[in-house]
């Protein structure tokens, strides 16, 4: 069902830092894990050696060293994140397709893109440095003016801004990609969709690209002394947290199934849970509600299906459209995995009410309006049923959420498996 | 507890809530359990696997009043008989579903071991009433041979109408 990721060669799918790093010598020995490490080490060594010979001021080894910290950090999120890019699975969707594979190549491929943000930051940081002197002259102290020294602030300057632009760059083209997910999740036909642990993975991605780019405070020190610079910073930081927070709303709005499940799951009023103790496996109807990504359904706390879940929270919950007459209107969705009970009474259920409390509300309020009926029936003869029967929250009635794991959907007899 | 007695008489409000007293044990099988096993059109068959990971579908089923059993088709790749070539243990929930009030819903599970029989073995009569209870679904071209059956052997029925709840044991297995 789902394609194999599209990039192929392994040249094309390497980003310039990668590229760098797989060249130089010390780094090409190594192994890739220890890369970072060594790199930090490099840097270091070199760093505090003119930092001796040249009897800087403290505040300059200090914040030099952050300054590095930071471009380490950055390369590790970098050899972390790219490989995870490189996995993720092309969807079914035409459309959505087309936009993780644009945004793909332009990450992975593109390198004017990449070198874009990076030359700007660099350029603005190096006129600024020629511009004002003061600034430099206050860090360095004895050595300002040494042709080695300058080498190594370009150096730094360069590698610093290099990471700046880039961050930049991938933030924004990550929220370009979200917008257009987003849009084009709107118009799936089908069974056509993006795996949801596809849509997971780049929403995790986005997550560690925020940090990426927060860890550039650690350049705060260094930017005190200027206006200029830290103003540049602040509105680095400033568009990186905006950015990744439109790129994380617009990834919210992505469904997780495609529209002819979501439709069962939404429309259809029964539900068969199976569970299972001791190998024997038990089946019964349930009403149930659906939120888009997890489902829902209310058991009674004196039913053999609450005392199954509470030992193995393994559960199968099969939704069908059925229909004697005609065999093109048979429909069923599986949907397969674990299943947590929200609002028992016991200690880790109080502990877990602080939790889901606003949510167990919003799910009694999605049943009351799918199963109006129902709601007035339990309200209407509450004396008169069994106490196990009574929709009292805690006491007789609890909400078990599913978290669908795996998802089997049939048409007219014929499954597709749908990876979750 | 009296045999006459209504299972929800005593108006408590303890924690524990009653629910083995609220199930009426029976000796034979309800007769409404048994309409609703002739009547019934879809049969959801749960299995699980060794690791007691639970299975469910949706299935054509023919029910045998002679044999007391439940006869299933499917073909022969499917999960539902992978897992019970593994695990014989199977649940098979027949219901009638009302979407005004709960007490109106009735509805009988089966518990009990599977056999995987194959189609030559089925009883010729059993097999043509399978074909015309579900005509417009099978066509004439339906393959059976590609088909194998799994019988169901109940150990327990459990029916239920409402808030009242039954239950027979199969005592001669």
């Amino acid at each position: 069902m789902n394609r194999k990721s599209t990039v192929q060669s392994r040249y094309q799918r390497k980003w310039i830092y990668e590229e760098i790093v797989d060249r130089i010598p010390p780094f090409r020995w190594i192994p890739r894990t220890y890369d970072v490490i060594a790199q930090l080490l490099l840097v270091e060594t070199v760093g505090v050696f003119a930092f001796i010979y040249f009897q800087m001021p403290y505040e300059a080894a200090v914040f030099g060293s952050l300054a590095i910290i930071y471009t380490v950090v950055w390369s590790s999120g970098c050899l972390y994140i790219v490989p995870w890019l490189r996995r993720l699975r092309d969807p079914t969707n035409e459309i959505e397709f087309e936009v993780l594979r644009d945004y793909k190549s332009r990450i992975l491929l593109d390198r004017r893109l990449e070198l874009i943000g990076g030359i700007i930051c660099f350029g603005a940081v190096m006129s600024y440095l020629w511009i004002d002197t003061d600034y430099l002259r206050y860090f360095l102290g004895n050595g300002f003016g040494n042709p080695l020294l300058i080498i190594l602030i370009i150096v730094l300057a360069w590698d610093i801004s290099y990471r700046l632009g880039l961050s930049l760059v991938t933030t924004f083209f990550a929220a370009i990609r979200s917008i257009s997910l987003s849009q084009a999740a709107r118009k799936r036909r089908g069974l056509a969709y993006t795996a949801y642990s596809e849509v997971r993975t780049l929403k995790y991605l986005d997550l560690i690209n925020l940090y990426w780019g927060i860890s550039a405070v650690l350049l705060l020190p260094l930017t005190l002394r200027s206006y200029f610079l830290l103003l540049g910073l602040a509105g680095f930081l400033a568009g990186i947290i905006g950015l990744s927070t439109l790129s994380l709303l617009a990834m919210e709005t992505v469904p997780w199934f495609p529209p002819d499940v979501e439709s069962i799951l939404h429309n259809e009023g029964f539900a068969y849970v199976s569970v299972c103790s001791k190998k024997q496996p038990h089946v019964t109807p349930v009403i149930f509600v659906y939120d888009g990504k997890y489902l829902y359904f209310a058991i009674s706390v004196a039913s053999a299906k609450y005392r199954i879940i509470k030992k193995n929270p393994k559960i199968a919950v099969l939704v069908d459209m059925r229909d004697s007459k005609f065999p093109m209107k048979n429909r069923a969705v599986l949907l397969r995995g674990k299943g947590m009970i929200l609002g028992d009474l016991s200690i880790m259920g109080f502990f877990k009410l602080f939790l889901h409390g606003l949510w167990l509300i919003r799910v009694r309020n999605m049943f009351a309006k799918k199963y109006p009926m129902y709601m007035k029936f339990y309200e209407d003869q509450a004396q008169e049923l069994p106490p196990a029967w009574r929709n009292k929250p805690f006491l007789s009635r609890v909400i078990v959420r599913l978290e669908p794991e795996k998802i089997t959907y049939w048409r007219e007899a014929r499954p597709t498996t749908l990876r979750a | 507890m009296r045999p006459d007695q209504q299972p929800y008489e005593r108006e408590t409000m303890t924690l524990r809530l009653p629910h083995y007293d609220s199930t009426k044990k029976t000796t034979k099988i309800p007769d409404d359990a048994l309409n609703i096993l002739r009547d019934g059109f879809f049969a959801y068959l749960g299995t699980a696997d060794l690791v007691c990971e639970p299975h469910v579908t949706a299935m054509f089923y023919i029910w045998d009043d002679d044999s007391k059993t439940i006869h299933l088709i499917t073909s022969k790749e499917s999960k539902k008989v992978l897992n019970i070539r593994r695990n014989t243990r199977v649940s098979v929930t027949i219901d009638q579903r009302d979407p005004k009030s709960p007490a109106r819903n009735s509805g009988v599970m089966v518990k009990g071991r599977a056999l995987l029989v194959e189609m030559e073995l089925i009883d010729d009569e059993l097999t043509v009433k399978y074909l015309e209870k579900y005509v417009e679904f099978l066509g004439t071209g339906y393959p059976l041979g590609l088909r194998i059956a799994i019988r169901v052997v109940p150990q327990t029925i459990s029916y239920w109408k409402g808030t009242n709840f039954y239950r027979w044991k199969n005592r001669s297995s």
